[in-house]
């Protein structure tokens, strides 16, 4: 039976950096880079986990793309994917949204990889070029050690903020996280958890409805929440509203009963 | 998610009330109509910190911390922030683009404004409010406004708590 033919390659990544040879690379650093480059060419948001209930939605078709082979004499990966498939096309977006941070509103696809793929080259001492394969001016994208610093600083916007979900998953090996279904977006929010107190008190919470407080990162342009650390939680209860509103009377709340005019009160405290 | 303006909670909380207070019975039962329904509805309620504020203004303040404690546990009370300060403004401007007979006129539009986009920001879709002004921008925000309802949908029920604030019944 004859081999199959040898496809050309669509892509290449190119480890650009003094003395980088495959072998110099280790394992778990390419594998972390190689994961980044293969989120970076899909085009879609995978979260931190990776094991949403809604399955690894990166797996087929979208991820059809495959490691061709290795150049040594530099650190080249050629990777191999169906000509549709769009993963040179996001590759370029991502080069783009790196060029002009403002204009990134729907690729917000790019930030995770990308924050992995500086980091990578911080680590290697290197810069990786993304490029189409086989052509001498097809830089895609070029991730530096501080790329994903340059990004983050004119994109996001960092501030407390609080809001309501139901606790779905808590703990974590290496960090403490929490994962939480929220109203304003499909996915599960994973978010991180500032202390082992909240943990504990999230993990009494597991399946319930809660408020929290907390630090979120969100994009400048959509307001989409990417990264969210949970500082303080606090169960919200199921008591009927007209119950809790005559608990509120008896704990003061009487004190509107004798007002002449409550909306002339409201009016003051407002300063007017 | 629901919202519902400061004067509605009021109404809400009071049990008797002055009779000074225009259209007190009546608003309260409208109220009542309201809490009735979105309990019903098992809808969660947010209640902006500005509103607490507001709340607070006549409740002891020996009386605040367990006040504010029970809130917390039956209600969303997010805070003013950066996000809504974003849409506060937002409002503002677009406020004052509308005709004057639009206008609030309110003294109270600084803070109406932050409380609607403190609501919207924390995920509310739907706010109440007796003031057709104040409504006017919750829908600015792009929340669905309406008035507090007059009657419950079940009569037998609507006749009950119509009953209950001394209002005709059908």
């Amino acid at each position: 039976m004859a081999r199959p033919t040898k496809p050309l390659p669509v892509f290449e990544a190119i480890f650009d950096g003094p003395g980088l040879l495959p072998e110099t690379i280790p394992l778990g650093t390419l594998t972390q880079a190689l994961s980044a480059i293969r989120r970076l060419a899909a085009g879609a948001v995978e979260t931190d986990e990776g094991d949403d209930e809604d399955g690894d939605e990166l797996d087929e078709p979208t991820s059809a793309i495959r490691l061709l082979d290795v150049v040594r004499g530099s650190a080249v990966y050629r990777f191999v994917c169906p000509k549709d498939d769009g993963a040179v096309g996001n590759l370029k977006w991502a080069g783009k949204a790196l060029a002009n941070p403002e204009e990134l509103v729907e690729q917000d696809y790019i930030l995770n990889p990308m924050e992995q793929l500086s980091a990578t080259a911080k680590r290697l001492g290197c810069r990786i070029i993304l490029k189409r394969a086989g052509s001498k001016n097809g830089v895609l994208a070029t991730i530096e050690p501080e790329s994903y610093n340059r990004l983050s600083d004119r994109i996001f916007i960092t501030g407390d903020t609080s809001f309501t979900g139901r606790v779905q998953r808590v703990g974590g090996a290496t960090s403490m996280r929490c994962a939480l279904r929220v109203s304003f977006q499909p996915k599960l929010l994973f978010c991180l958890v500032e202390s082992e107190e909240v943990s504990r008190q999230l993990g009494e919470l597991l399946y319930r409805e809660v408020a929290v407080q907390g630090e979120a990162r969100w994009i400048k342009n959509t307001w989409k929440v990417v990264r969210f650390k949970i500082k303080s939680v606090v169960k919200l209860d199921r008591k009927p509203i007209s119950e809790a509103f005559q608990e509120l009377h008896k704990l003061g709340g009487y004190g509107w009963d004798d007002v002449d005019d409550p909306k002339r009160e409201l009016a003051e405290a407002c300063g007017a | 998610m629901t919202a519902l303006d400061t004067m509605a909670l009021i109404w809400g909380i009071q049990e008797s009330g002055n009779p000074k207070q225009a259209n007190l019975r009546e608003m309260q039962c409208r109220a009542a109509i309201l809490i009735e329904m979105l309990d019903d509805d098992s809808e969660k309620i947010c209640i902006p910190c500005i509103s607490v504020s507001e709340l607070l203004v006549k409740v002891d303040d020996k009386d605040h911390a367990a006040f504010v404690a029970s809130l917390q546990k039956s209600f969303f009370c997010p805070s003013f922030d950066i996000r809504a300060s974003v849409l506060a403004a937002k409002l503002y401007q677009q406020h004052k683009k509308l005709s004057p007979e639009e206008q609030t006129g309110r003294t109270t539009l600084g803070s109406d404004v932050k409380i609607i986009a403190t609501a919207k920001i924390a995920g509310a879709t739907a706010f109440y409010s007796n003031d057709k002004k104040c409504r006017k921008l919750a829908t600015l925000a792009g929340m669905t406004a309406r008035d507090l309802p007059t009657k419950h949908p079940d009569i037998y029920r609507d006749n009950e708590i119509k009953k209950r604030f001394g209002q005709p019944t059908d």
